[in-house]
């Protein structure tokens, strides 16, 4: 029977102690044991759920492919091959206007087809590409901005960790997901490209122009050395890896965890012909834990909250309000798409999703969008959070990797308002065009 | 002072040792493929593997919990003058020792009952015990648990220079 | 008084049994509650899972996470090993109604099967419930058991063993992955009722089905938690043990209607073929030292398991079911 009062509770405690700065994965749990005592009034019922699930919740093949995936892109990135690559495009471009943000911008899309998590590009990029531009009189804003806004690319193309956890919550095939990531993530690219150089066309400045001596230029785009054998060895191993990893999940060798697995390992062993030192090594593996066990604890604890929302009723009475409320689709669309960009102002995106989702997804489909489409709509809207103040994950990643101290938060945050633009708008393009997140999947699986 | 050292020692050392444990599970799955193309199936691989899950996740929150990886909005009660700010980080903190302690007190049952039974996964295949995983989750909530009240006491009392995570 | 239940199981509604305790076990104990008594019904729904996944439902009853569930005893192979006893005899019935009805006839003679759930689990049996037959859908096409020889193909839990003996090489999967699996060519085959072949869409990776008739199985069960059925009152009780026998028997009546149904669906997508008698026999008689094996590792756990097995064939043969090869159990 739903009861409003329990329903209150249980949501409206979860709100007040995630804002209250409690662990998410601890206000999940908090309200999640509450509310089934409410609903079942004895406490070995609350022990019950909360022991079941712990056990039961992440006992599943699929979930490995989280840390498995973040091996892989902890082992690429630190092999210098990103490096390379990046060096390559920029030398390759070198008459475009603001070729150093398009380097930065090509670069993070090829970084993302081996990453799964967007903090890695942002962290990678603020190394490799940050001294570039700053050495090329980029306006600080400016170079930060490309960085933060484009490491969004590494979530929105496969492999991904949202898409990931969107397929286990809506049990939706993660390998059609991944392709039906990867126009719209081209697509998002080229219209931060077309940002980028419309910028550099119309104020010079803020790629270095007008502020250095065009000698200077000259001069520093020669200073990076490299072979051109080291630039190819990088790319035809960035790109056999790709291929073999997207390539088996897509064409029927394996599926998403194995391919993960297999593309950790060969991941390794190329970083390891490129010269990945043991400390490198160990590093990788380190932040592959510290990352990695927060978003799973948070995966149990996010379970144990669906669990006890099923249990109260409170997801079939918001589907069926929803439903009988007489909103047209894109009402209720828009209405999803405000609460998922203010929870990402205050929220990490994973949290978004394992709040949100299990309750959304539902209406969506009722109200009639293509599940594939509403998965990158939402992934694009919820991803723009990273970007916006006062929690931007990305913001302060590029702001913790670069270790300049003369650039504020505020700064950031400020020169990445039009790429979480570029996101919304990419993602109402989607909405009005679904065969963009469609076509791939139909024409490939 | 030193059962702090103590329990900072094996937090990290489960960490490592956890992860070099998901480390080693990509072999795994890549042997797995290889001898399944060579028409070998391996046994058992999944259900390690997702057994595997729960005792890495488990053995890394002690860890998660210690080094403040643990996920978290934190830009509200940042506005807040710093004795309410305070009081309610220290209140955040023992809520999440809270449900630990909780869900480490609820997991033994479950998991007594599991190892009496012989409860395993794998019908058919590679039987895989369930029982280490239940006794995993007992041992990290309660470590986690251990480390939020540890979190408290450092925040309530300033202490965060003297007890350090290194 | 209103009585609210928390009911669910670990599979969709799309599963009949599943399906049927929406739209038959709850409308009908709901109606027959309100009209007989002064008392009303409640249900908080959790299907597919959302309370309890497929492995949790024995343990989710017992500990009163919800109170009614609806269960598979192939994720049960270490708390209830012997009730998957027709898996365990190949080749059986493929009439479902028929199969309930064995079911019933070992049940009733072996009170073992019904009193460990009150003694052991805490919860109180209901219903049993039966499922559509087995066959065999591959992604190429076969004639002699020697074809399948060393093609991979997917079984779930036991049911793999039914494979060891034909010379294929056995892969362990679940249902949730069949269709990415197979269309990934993870294995070419699949041992599946009729309904996960049309209704996860199966047919377009394995576009042959053959009906070999492994048998349908009475191995699931409708149980209620102990302390939530003794706080019901006594007309209730009555009313719902009504209720779950009508279950019970809908269950036989409407996995053998869908059963047909779905076969004639396959036949109109793709080519469905009956298995030449001679090759079901060979790969019975491929089989026959398993029942034997399986008997006396479960009596070696206590279980009477030989008395259970040869009630199944002594009671498939009262009812009219000639075995293709009769199994023997010493
Ligand atoms: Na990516
Ligand atoms: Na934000």
């Amino acid at each position: 029977m739903f009861d409003f009062g329990t329903a209150l509770i249980v949501i409206g405690g979860l709100l007040g102690l995630v804002l209250l700065g409690v662990h998410v994965a601890v206000a999940l749990g908090i309200s999640s044991a509450v509310g089934i005592y409410l609903v079942t009034g004895k406490m070995r019922i609350v022990e019950a759920t909360v022991a079941s699930t712990a056990a039961e919740a992440l006992r599943d093949f699929t979930f490995a492919v989280i840390p498995l995936f973040m091996l892989m892109g902890e082992f690429i990135g630190r092999s210098g091959a990103i490096t390379d690559v990046y060096n390559g495009i920029n030398r390759g471009i070198r008459r475009l206007p603001g070729r150093l943000a398009i380097a930065t911008v090509l670069g993070n899309t090829i970084f993302s087809f081996v990453t799964g998590v967007s903090i890695a590009s942002a962290a990678a990029f603020s190394r490799i590409a940050y001294p570039e531009m700053k050495a090329f009189n980029y306006r600080r804003g400016f170079a930060l901005g490309a960085i933060a806004g484009s490491s969004c690319l590494g979530m929105l193309i496969p492999p991904s960790v949202l898409m990931i956890v969107w397929g286990i919550l809506t049990e939706q095939s993660i390998g059609r997901l991944f392709l039906a990531g990867v126009l719209p993530g081209i697509l998002l690219a080229s219209l931060f490209l077309g940002y980028i150089i419309v910028s550099a066309i119309m104020n010079p400045e803020v790629v270095g122009e007008n502020r250095s001596g065009s000698q200077q230029r000259e001069a520093a785009a020669d200073r990076v050395e490299m072979s051109t054998g080291q630039f190819l060895s990088s790319m035809t191993g960035v790109f056999g890896i790709i291929l073999a990893v997207l390539g088996g999940i897509w064409f029927g060798i394996f599926t998403p965890t194995e391919g993960a697995g297999a593309g950790a390992a060969l991941a390794l062993l190329f970083a390891m012909t490129k010269g990945l030192t043991w400390p490198q090594f160990m590093q990788a593996v380190y932040a592959v834990g510290k990352t990695a066990a927060p978003i799973l604890i948070l995966l149990f604890c996010a379970a144990l909250y669906s669990r006890t929302l099923a249990m109260t009723g409170v997801t079939t009475a918001i589907r069926e309000y929803f439903i009988s409320s007489g909103l047209e689709a894109w009402q209720v669309l828009t209405v999803i798409l405000l609460i998922w960009f203010i929870l990402g102002m205050v929220i990490d995106s994973i949290s978004i999703m394992l709040l949100t989702v299990p309750i959304v997804e539902p209406i969506a489909v009722a109200f009639g969008f293509d599940r594939l489409s509403f998965a990158i709509v939402g992934i694009l809207a919820i991803e723009a959070g990273l970007l916006t103040p006062p929690f931007g994950l990305l913001v302060y990643t590029v702001k913790a990797a670069i270790e300049d101290p003369e650039v504020g938060v505020q700064e950031i945050f400020l020169s990445s308002i039009p790429y979480w633009g570029i996101m919304l708008f990419a993602a109402i393009l989607l909405i009005a065009f679904p065969q963009i997140a469609n076509w791939l999947p139909e024409t490939l699986m | 002072m030193f059962l702090i050292k103590v329990t900072d020692r094996l937090t990290k050392l489960l960490m490592i040792l956890a992860a070099a444990w998901a480390f080693i599970l990509c072999f795994f799955i890549l042997a797995d493929i290889i001898f399944r193309a060579l028409n070998m199936p391996l046994q058992g691989t999944k259900e390690i593997v997702a057994n595997s899950v729960v005792m890495i996740v488990f053995l890394q929150l002690g860890f998660a919990v210690r080094s403040g990886s643990m996920l978290q909005a934190d830009f509200l009660i940042d506005a807040f003058n710093p004795t309410l700010r305070k009081f309610i980080v220290v209140l955040g903190l023992l809520l999440g020792a809270a449900f630990f302690l909780f869900l480490m007190k609820a997991g033994i049952k479950p998991a007594v009952r599991s190892f009496a039974n012989g409860e395993f996964d794998g019908e058919g295949a590679l039987r895989v015990p369930v029982w280490p995983a239940r006794f995993t989750i007992i041992f990290g909530s309660g470590l986690a648990a251990f480390n939020y009240l540890l979190l408290a006491v450092i925040e309530a009392f300033g202490l965060s220079d003297r007890l350090k995570f290194r | 008084e209103e009585i609210t239940l928390r009911i669910g199981s670990g599979h969709p509604p799309g599963v009949v049994y599943a399906g049927l305790m929406i739209d038959y076990f709850q409308p009908e104990l709901k109606r027959r509650v309100e009209e007989r008594t002064d008392h009303t019904i409640n249900f908080v729904e959790g299907y597919s899972g959302s309370i309890v996944k497929v492995t949790e439902v024995l343990e989710g009853v017992q500990d009163g996470i919800i109170d009614i569930g609806g269960m598979c005893y192939c994720f049960e192979p270490s708390n209830l090993p012997l009730h998957a006893f027709q898996v365990m005899m190949p080749f059986g019935t493929m009439d479902p109604v028929q199969s309930l009805q064995i079911a019933q006839d070992v049940y009733a003679e072996v009170p073992y099967l019904t009193d460990v759930f009150p003694q052991k689990f805490n919860q109180v049996l209901l219903s049993r419930i039966a499922d559509g037959g087995y066959n065999l859908g591959t992604s190429f096409s076969w004639e002699k058991l020697a074809d399948l020889k060393d093609q991979k193909i997917a079984g779930a839990g036991l049911n793999l063993n039914w494979l060891k003996y034909a010379g294929v090489s056995p892969v362990q999967s679940s249902l949730a992955t069949a269709y990415t699996e197979m269309n990934t060519n993870v294995y070419e085959g699949w041992i599946m009722f009729p309904s996960a072949w049309v209704n996860l869409k199966l047919y377009e990776p394995g576009p042959y089905y053959t009906l070999i008739g492994f048998g349908s199985m009475t191995w699931h069960g409708l149980t209620i938690n102990q302390d939530t059925y003794n706080e019901l009152p006594d007309d209730v009780k009555e009313i719902l043990h009504e209720v779950a026998a009508d279950y019970e028997e809908q269950t036989g009546i409407v996995n053998q209607k869908e059963y047909a149904r779905l076969v004639e669906e396959l036949r109109e997508l793709i080519t469905v073929t009956e298995i030449d008698p001679a090759v079901r026999e060979a790969w019975a008689e491929s089989l026959k030292d398993w029942p034997q094996q399986m008997a006396d590792d479960l009596e070696g756990q206590g279980l009477p398991a030989k008395q259970v097995l040869n009630l199944v064939l002594d009671k498939a043969e009262d009812r009219g079911y000639n075995w293709p090869v009769r199994y023997e159990i010493k």
